[in-house]
């Protein structure tokens, strides 16, 4: 969903793929709330094609990134903002993210 | 974000004739918004000040409005509200304030282009509308509030007093109050002096609000500012009003154009408003109308009525109605002074004048008093002001004339022959305008209200009253849905040539104590006026 160049977080994909076998880590508390300072990356997670449910995934993803939060709803009000323009043209699929995101 | 610069949204799209559409942030709540407002738009090159017209909402899509969401879910409206569904409004721009040198110079200018696209729209601050509204001085009078706001909105008396100006609204809405308002105001800042045909004697004394409490008038407030006249002297004393002069009126003062206006009232035909004129020059000017109800049944008259071309229905027509002028209590054979000289004598001093019917609320007597006794000071005017003309002398002293149920006078069968309608059109020249209180404006000659340059009106729900009104005036279809929607009472709309743009105001309050001694300048100020006037004496 996004990437680090030295100091700087960047919410599009890198221009190369990860090195194969390279290591995973989960990322840290820290680390999900600064990325999920900006809400970017729901463009790219709700483009992909994947094998599972767009909707489930979105939800799920942001499920997590609001436990980094105190405030939890007003996290996933803002992503649910966010999502409301992004799909402006689906309110069906937006009814059923924001169904699975209530707080 | 303080209360001083709320932001609102930005604009999205409009036109300059057509004014432009806010979409408004999530913050900020469609209810919260009033038409009447005022919101300042801050463009890339100048800020625009502007009132809310309309207020709408939107949906992103259409489905929502097929298949509404579950908004009982707090959490699903909050994401909704300003996204998916958002509202809007409509503000139509109508002066720009800062920027370039002439704004700086003469202050808000009016609109000529629009604000860019996405240019943020803000709840106008108390120092914008102070800005553009002034604030109260030697000549500018306090008259409200605007919606929602403490800042003054004031009316710039001296341009007002320039031209005829009127003030509007169904019965009940307030009229009287705004005009007491407008009186004290002009009395006040000395713009001009006041001649008032009080056709319900509430200026001059006292009045009566809607729950009837008594409230002060003119007299109270000014004493010696004000002088009572009165038609009907017992109704006066009976209210305990000291009166100062009783107008008298004598048949002979009585000339045929007067008799023509009343041509409806009396239900008079146009022949005999002709005969009027034959009779007149037949008798003479002064005993005209004795003579006329002198005449005797019998040979003589019928000789006389045939020499004349007279109808004999006519005549019976024409007799009828002089009968009802002649039962008019105030109307004597020979008045035994003269009423025009002495409101002039009045007036010369500053002083204004109210004019009390007392009892006499029939039309008839207002019609023929009003405008017997308008001629005459008019065409003193007219005659003094060429002479000042002439001999480079100052002019006189410019005066307003209030009337009240003013289409009677000013509607388009009468309004070229009543001395109304012709100081509604030309009289600003003679320093005498009108001061017009109506509920039906749409009665009123439309060459009239065009020349009207003040036009302060409280509600009115007649779609015809509110087309006269607002002929004319740009942006009318905005004015009009804020026009409709003002409430009952003590909300007015002020448009034209005292208010730098349409402004909707909370009337001032008037009634209270406090309210009184607001209106009273403090001595100091009158010292420093007769100082700053004695100064003047010594150099001329």
């Amino acid at each position: 969903m996004g990437h680090r160049q030295g100091d700087k977080l960047h919410h599009y994909l890198p221009p190369k793929p990860a090195r194969i076998h390279g290591f995973v880590y989960l990322c840290s508390p820290e680390e999900v709330k600064e990325f999920s300072q900006s809400f970017d990356f729901l463009n790219i997670l709700i483009n992909t094609r994947l094998p599972v449910a767009t909707d489930e995934l979105v939800a799920a993803c942001l499920r997590q990134m609001s436990q980094v939060y105190e405030d939890r709803r007003a996290f996933l009000v803002a992503a649910g903002k966010e999502l409301a323009i992004l799909l402006s043209g689906n309110f069906n699929q937006l009814k059923a993210i924001l169904g699975r995101i209530k707080a | 974000m303080n209360e001083e610069t709320k932001r609102l949204g930005i604009v999205t799209s409009g036109s300059l004739t057509k004014g432009v559409e806010v979409r408004l942030d999530s913050s900020a709540s469609v209810e919260d918004m009033a038409v009447g407002r005022y919101v300042t738009i801050e463009g890339e090159k100048q800020r625009f000040f502007g009132m809310i017209t309309d207020v709408s909402l939107g949906v992103i899509d259409q489905k929502l409005t097929l298949t509404p969401p579950d908004v009982s879910d707090p959490f699903v409206a909050e994401v909704l509200a300003g996204t998916s569904t958002y509202g809007t409004i409509h503000v139509s721009p109508y002066l720009t304030i800062g920027g370039d040198v002439a704004s700086l110079l003469e202050g808000a200018q009016p609109v000529k282009t629009v604000p860019s696209h996405f240019s943020t729209v803000n709840l106008a601050s108390q120092r914008d509308v102070e800005l553009v509204f002034g604030s109260e001085d030697e000549k500018r009078f306090y008259i409200g509030t605007p919606l929602d706001m403490e800042t003054k909105v004031c009316l710039d008396l001296e341009e007002l007093v320039k031209r005829s100006n009127g003030i509007f609204g169904k019965s009940g809405t307030g009229k009287t109050f705004l005009t007491r308002l407008l009186l004290i105001g002009i009395l006040q800042k000395g713009t001009a002096a006041n001649l008032v045909f009080d056709m319900h004697s509430e200026y001059g004394w006292e009045g009566r609000s809607e729950e009837r409490r008594k409230v002060k008038a003119l007299k109270q407030l000014f004493p010696s500012k004000v002088a009572v006249f009165t038609l009907d002297e017992e109704s006066s004393r009976r209210r305990r009003v000291s009166t100062d002069f009783v107008v008298r009126i004598g048949y002979d003062e009585i000339e045929p154009e007067d008799i023509g206006l009343l041509r409806q009232t009396l239900n008079l035909t146009e022949a005999s408003v002709q005969a009027v004129y034959q009779l007149y020059r037949e008798f003479g000017g002064k005993r005209w109308i004795e003579a006329t109800l002198e005449l005797e049944e019998g040979e003589e008259t019928k000789q006389l009525l045939t020499r004349l071309n007279i109808h004999d229905s006519t005549y019976r027509n024409l007799r009828r109605g002089l009968e009802t002028i002649r039962r008019l209590p105030f109307l004597l054979p020979h008045a035994p002074d003269n009423p025009v000289k002495h409101i002039l004598e009045y007036l010369d001093q500053g002083i204004n004048v109210v004019l009390e019917f007392g009892r006499y609320t029939d039309i008839t007597a207002y019609i023929l008093v009003a405008n017997l006794l308008t001629r005459r000071i008019h065409s003193q005017y007219r005659e003094r002001m060429e002479k000042a003309l002439g001999e480079d002398t100052a002019p006189p002293h410019p005066l307003v004339i209030t009337i009240e149920e003013a289409h009677k006078f000013l509607n388009s069968e009468v309004s070229s022959q009543t001395i109304f309608g012709t100081i509604a059109r030309e009289m600003r020249k003679y320093n005498v305008t009108l001061l017009v209180i109506d509920q039906r404006p749409s009665g009123i000659d439309d060459e009239v209200m065009s020349q009207m340059g003040t036009k302060i009106t409280c509600l009115l729900d007649n779609d015809r009253d509110i087309d006269s009104v607002l002929a004319g005036v740009s942006g009318k279809s905005e004015l009009k849905s804020v026009l409709s929607r003002l409430e009952s009472r003590q909300q007015a709309l002020i448009f034209g040539h005292a208010v730098p743009m349409p402004v909707v105001i909370r009337t001032r309050e008037y009634g209270s104590a406090q309210s009184y001694k607001e209106f009273i300048p403090s001595r100091e100020t009158e010292i420093k006026k007769q100082a700053e006037k004695d100064i003047e004496e010594l150099w001329e």
